[in-house]
């Protein structure tokens, strides 16, 4: 009896990772729709080459980090998104994470760190001692936050990277065929 | 030929205690042990081992911890078929030797023998068992002694004593017969003939015997402490804790990339380097595709420039790159043509350059009977131009109407004269991307 029940609940728990991710970068492609000048959009010839780069680096980004945060931190790969952005954000561009976010990031920078150091020493001294492909050493550069794994590591994080990068890929196509 | 002499003492010494400690038939235990010596000789002339005094002493050492233990292994050791039970004893004493391989391989006797009484009798395999017993009662008694005795006498041991426990489970001196032309072969000038006898080994003694049963997926491993001699220890059979991790990492590498391979198209890959080049250029062509896609969030119309923009700048081959507006179509267009002969290049190389480039650029190749479909849906859409492809060898660069993104991108070709992207070939539909 509490079996079933428990079973049910947990189903019923999370939605799947699509919708979360469609739910939040929906959310940030508003946030950036508003904060960017209309004009810019309707006029052809003055927007410059420029500005629609920077446009889309922003849109990509916030692709990602909808991604990341849909994630959550229970991935690799996910929290040094989260951070590598975050970071970014502080520096210069415009954030558009909320604060509650931001310190949620913080602690769980904080814990990533810590185990990443750990990581990143092993992971160095086995390097050190096998030298991997450079097929390794290009993936390692691809997924974040995969240069403190190995190969064991890094393949699975991969796996699951993959998926996302899909789901983003499809989630974002459908948003885009529904736009006018 | 000091050393050999002290073989041949030690030998000597051995078949002595032998034939004290076994009542039973002599004969038999004879035939083997002189055999025995006939192998062990020839293996020491041409093998350079330890001369210091370890060896007479090491043997004396083995001899008085056998002698208690002999009486309790005697009876057992009595079993119905006598003639391997002799021949067990007579390899006792030289079955024993302080490497975890060597108890590594008394270990996988027993597995053989109670993986499967299948080849052997079930006499002999009783009596092999025994013998087992014996041997790794001998061998934790030895253990406390240092392990670095003698380590020359160790290969040739481990490999006569592996060679007659193989030769239990055959049951009897004839397989012993087929088993010494191995060891004479590799006896042949190396040094490392201990290795390679034990790689030998293998063989003779899996086919002798039953399958082994010990856990799978063996490594080789090292001895512990040698720095001269390694003796590999057989498959199946892994000794160290180290080897034991590795084998697991591998089998775990191993799974993920199944997963993967599952995961990535033309994940058909065997190879372990090509299959990580696969992953990786997929991964890369779907962060290429999110950028494209993010790029055509801008808004319908707008997004035209920047997107001929983009791909004016951002693809390998292409003309001179403008900013936006007419300037960038005009440059698109002869980027287009630019592009399709780089590419039509490129495939009568190599196809797969081809597809990388095409990917660089995020465009793609279609069957010739899609793209005709398409444009053929297409040329009913408000984009006539778009259509009237003369040439039937067009990759199309949208999918249908329906898309705002794609319907930018042919507003895009169709502002660029009747050119396409770049020729199609019907092969690759696997790597067709729709630039969306």
């Amino acid at each position: 009896m509490t079996a079933s029940r428990r079973e049910i609940i947990t189903s019923s728990s999370s939605p799947p990772l699509r919708t979360r991710f469609a739910l939040r970068f929906l959310k940030n492609l508003m946030k950036i729709k508003k904060s960017t000048p209309l004009g810019h959009s309707s006029s052809l010839p003055s927007s410059s080459s420029l500005e629609i780069r920077r446009r889309t680096q922003l849109i990509k980004l916030a692709a990602y980090s909808s991604m990341a945060r849909a994630v959550g931190s229970r991935r690799v790969w996910s929290r040094a998104l989260i951070l590598k952005l975050s970071a970014g954000k502080r520096i210069g561009h415009r954030s558009s994470i909320s604060l509650s976010a931001r310190s949620s990031l913080r602690c769980l920078g904080m814990k990533r760190k810590r185990s990443k150091t750990v990581t990143k020493r092993f992971a160095a001294k086995k390097r050190q001692l096998e030298g991997p492909c450079p097929g390794v050493v290009e993936l390692q550069r691809l997924v974040p936050g995969g240069e403190s794994m190995d190969l064991c590591g890094l393949l699975e994080e991969t796996a699951h990277f993959v998926q996302c990068l899909e789901t983003q890929v499809r989630v974002m196509r459908s948003i885009a065929d529904q736009l006018p | 030929m000091q050393p050999c002499s002290r073989e041949m003492q030690g030998g000597m010494n051995m078949n002595s205690l032998l034939n004290n400690g076994n009542n039973n038939n002599m004969s038999p235990s004879h035939h083997h042990q002189i055999s025995l010596q006939d192998l062990h000789n020839p293996i020491h002339g041409s093998h350079s081992f330890d001369p210091a005094a370890g060896d007479h002493d090491f043997l004396d050492q083995m001899f008085s911890t056998i002698n208690p233990s002999w009486a309790d292994l005697n009876p057992a050791a009595d079993g119905p078929d006598p003639a391997p039970d002799s021949n067990g004893n007579s390899i006792g004493p030289f079955g024993t030797h302080f490497d975890e391989s060597a108890i590594l391989a008394s270990k996988l006797r027993q597995h053989q023998i109670s993986g499967g009484g299948g080849s052997s009798s079930t006499s002999a395999a009783a009596a092999a068992k025994a013998l087992l017993l014996q041997q790794q009662m001998l061998m934790g008694r030895g253990f406390e002694r240092s392990p670095s005795d003698v380590p020359g006498v160790d290969e040739s041991v481990q490999a006569l004593y592996n060679g007659f426990a193989g030769s239990l489970h055959g049951g009897g001196g004839g397989q012993l017969l087929n088993q010494s032309p191995q060891f004479h072969h590799p006896q042949g000038g190396t040094p490392s003939f201990g290795a390679q006898g034990q790689g030998t080994k293998p063989a003779p003694a899996a086919s002798a015997s039953t399958t082994t049963a010990s856990g799978g997926g063996g490594n080789t491993t090292n001895t512990s402490g040698q720095p001269r001699q390694r003796v590999r220890a057989r498959r199946g059979q892994a000794t160290d804790p180290h080897s034991i991790a590795e084998r697991l990492r591998r089998e775990r590498i191993a799974e993920r990339m199944k997963a993967l391979q599952e995961l990535v198209p033309n994940g058909n890959k065997t190879d372990k380097a090509s299959m990580l080049d696969e992953i990786i250029d997929y991964v890369k062509f779907l962060q290429l595709q999110v950028k494209v896609l993010s790029m055509s969030r801008l808004g319908g119309a707008a997004a035209v420039a920047p997107l001929v923009a983009y791909m004016s700048s951002e693809g390998a081959g292409g003309g001179d790159c403008n900013g936006g507006g007419r300037n960038g179509n005009g440059s698109a267009n002869d980027s287009l043509t630019v592009t399709e002969h780089q590419v039509a290049k490129l495939m009568e190389e190599d196809m797969g350059s081809a597809m990388q480039y095409l990917q660089g650029k995020g465009l793609c190749l279609m069957p010739i009977s899609l793209a005709t479909a398409i444009s053929t849906a297409t040329c009913h859409s408000s984009r006539p131009s778009a259509a009237a492809h003369g040439n039937p060898l067009t990759a199309s660069n949208g999918d249908g109407p329906t898309s705002p993104s794609m319907s930018v991108l042919t507003v895009q070709s169709a502002a660029g004269a009747n050119g396409g992207g770049p020729d199609g070939s019907s092969a690759k539909d696997a790597a067709s991307v729709s630039k969306s």
